[in-house]
């Protein structure tokens, strides 16, 4: 390994480090939200609940959804390290139409809710409920853009090791998201529902 | 230097991927059908409690399953900088939401009233003020 390579790979692994370090404060973030849903869960001011509001068939749809691109995102970056190119973009297509299948039933939700009289003015519970669920939904908008803006650089630069590295970073922001919305799945839908 | 270790060991297997992704299929499966066993069998079935235990624990394992399997990180190299800077993200998150739930529940009791910890479901603002007044003792 000559020591050019030696010294990118090194810079590559602090870049990955790095962006690591992000995702961990964005985890503080959703904290933030979690814990400002977990207070404000019940006070729905006399309004409709989370167990008359949410279809779990519904969210388990979704879940199942942002799961399978989460995995067809790990194979996409499997691929590119074998250096297969149309692999990869085969996959984190994939991966991007999974991703704006989730990102829809979100929106319908959201709209149906809204349409509904239940929009985020009608509780505490739901002003909660749409910070949380909408940010992550805001994430997950980022995530297709940038994995829209790197389908494109992979088809026309290819596999090169900065858009490898990139393309490594994308993978870890989607997997993370999708860790995120388990504990949506959990936290607001599951338990909202339950009791 | 090491001898070129090949980068699949890097990035995970199509083996390691296959695994986490059924584990974290059948966990959320699981998750999904206890919370439907509860609510068809009116709330009693496994009861509240449990019900939060369950879907508690089924989460958190998810949570490893994704982070060993998807985002590797058992493959990491010496000092392992991810997992001590995961772990100090733990334990602000552990602080923020178990602190703020324990605060502000404190506080709900002794503002809005014993209605809003033990019931369980929020009063409209009259309901409260009455049931203070009842808890205290206020004479009008």
């Amino acid at each position: 390994m000559s020591r050019v390579e030696t010294a990118r790979q090194e810079a590559e692994s602090k870049t990955l480090f790095g962006f690591w370090v992000y995702l961990m404060t964005d985890s503080v973030l959703f904290a933030s939200f979690f814990a400002t849903f977990a207070v404000l869960r019940n006070s729905t001011y006399g309004g409709p609940s989370g167990e008359t509001l949410f279809s779990l068939p519904f969210v388990l749809a979704e879940t199942l959804i942002l799961l399978t691109s989460s995995f067809s995102c790990g194979l996409a970056i499997l691929s590119a390290r074998q250096g297969q190119k149309n692999r990869v973009l085969w996959l984190f297509g994939l991966t991007f139409l999974l991703g704006l299948a989730f990102l829809g039933l979100e929106l319908h939700e959201f709209s149906h809710l809204y349409y509904e009289g239940n929009g985020w003015r009608r509780s505490g519970f739901l002003s909660a409920f749409f910070s949380l669920v909408g940010t992550h939904g805001l994430h997950i908008t980022a995530g297709l853009i940038w994995m829209a803006v790197m389908m494109s650089k992979v088809r026309s630069a290819g596999l090169t090791p900065f858009n490898l590295k990139r393309l490594t970073m994308l993978s870890l922001f989607w997997h993370f998201l999708d860790i995120i919305w388990i504990f949506i799945f959990t936290v607001v839908y599951l338990l909202g529902v339950a009791s | 230097m090491k001898p070129a270790p090949d980068k699949d060991t890097k990035s995970g297997t199509l083996h390691s991927y296959w695994t986490g992704y059924l584990l974290s299929l059948s966990l959320t499966l699981v998750a999904f059908s206890v919370v439907k066993h509860h609510v068809d069998s009116g709330h009693v079935s496994p009861s509240d409690n449990y019900v939060l235990v369950i879907l508690a624990v089924l989460a958190i394992t998810q949570l490893f399953v994704q982070l060993v399997f998807f985002l590797h990180l058992d493959r990491e190299s010496k000092p392992r900088w991810n997992a001590v800077v995961l772990a100090f993200a733990a334990v602000v998150v552990v602080i923020l939401v178990a602190g703020s739930i324990w605060i502000i529940s404190n506080l709900n009791y002794h503002h809005a009233g014993p209605g809003h910890t033990h019931g369980g479901h929020a009063l409209i603002p009259q309901q409260n003020d009455q049931q203070i007044i009842n808890d205290e003792g206020i004479s009008p």
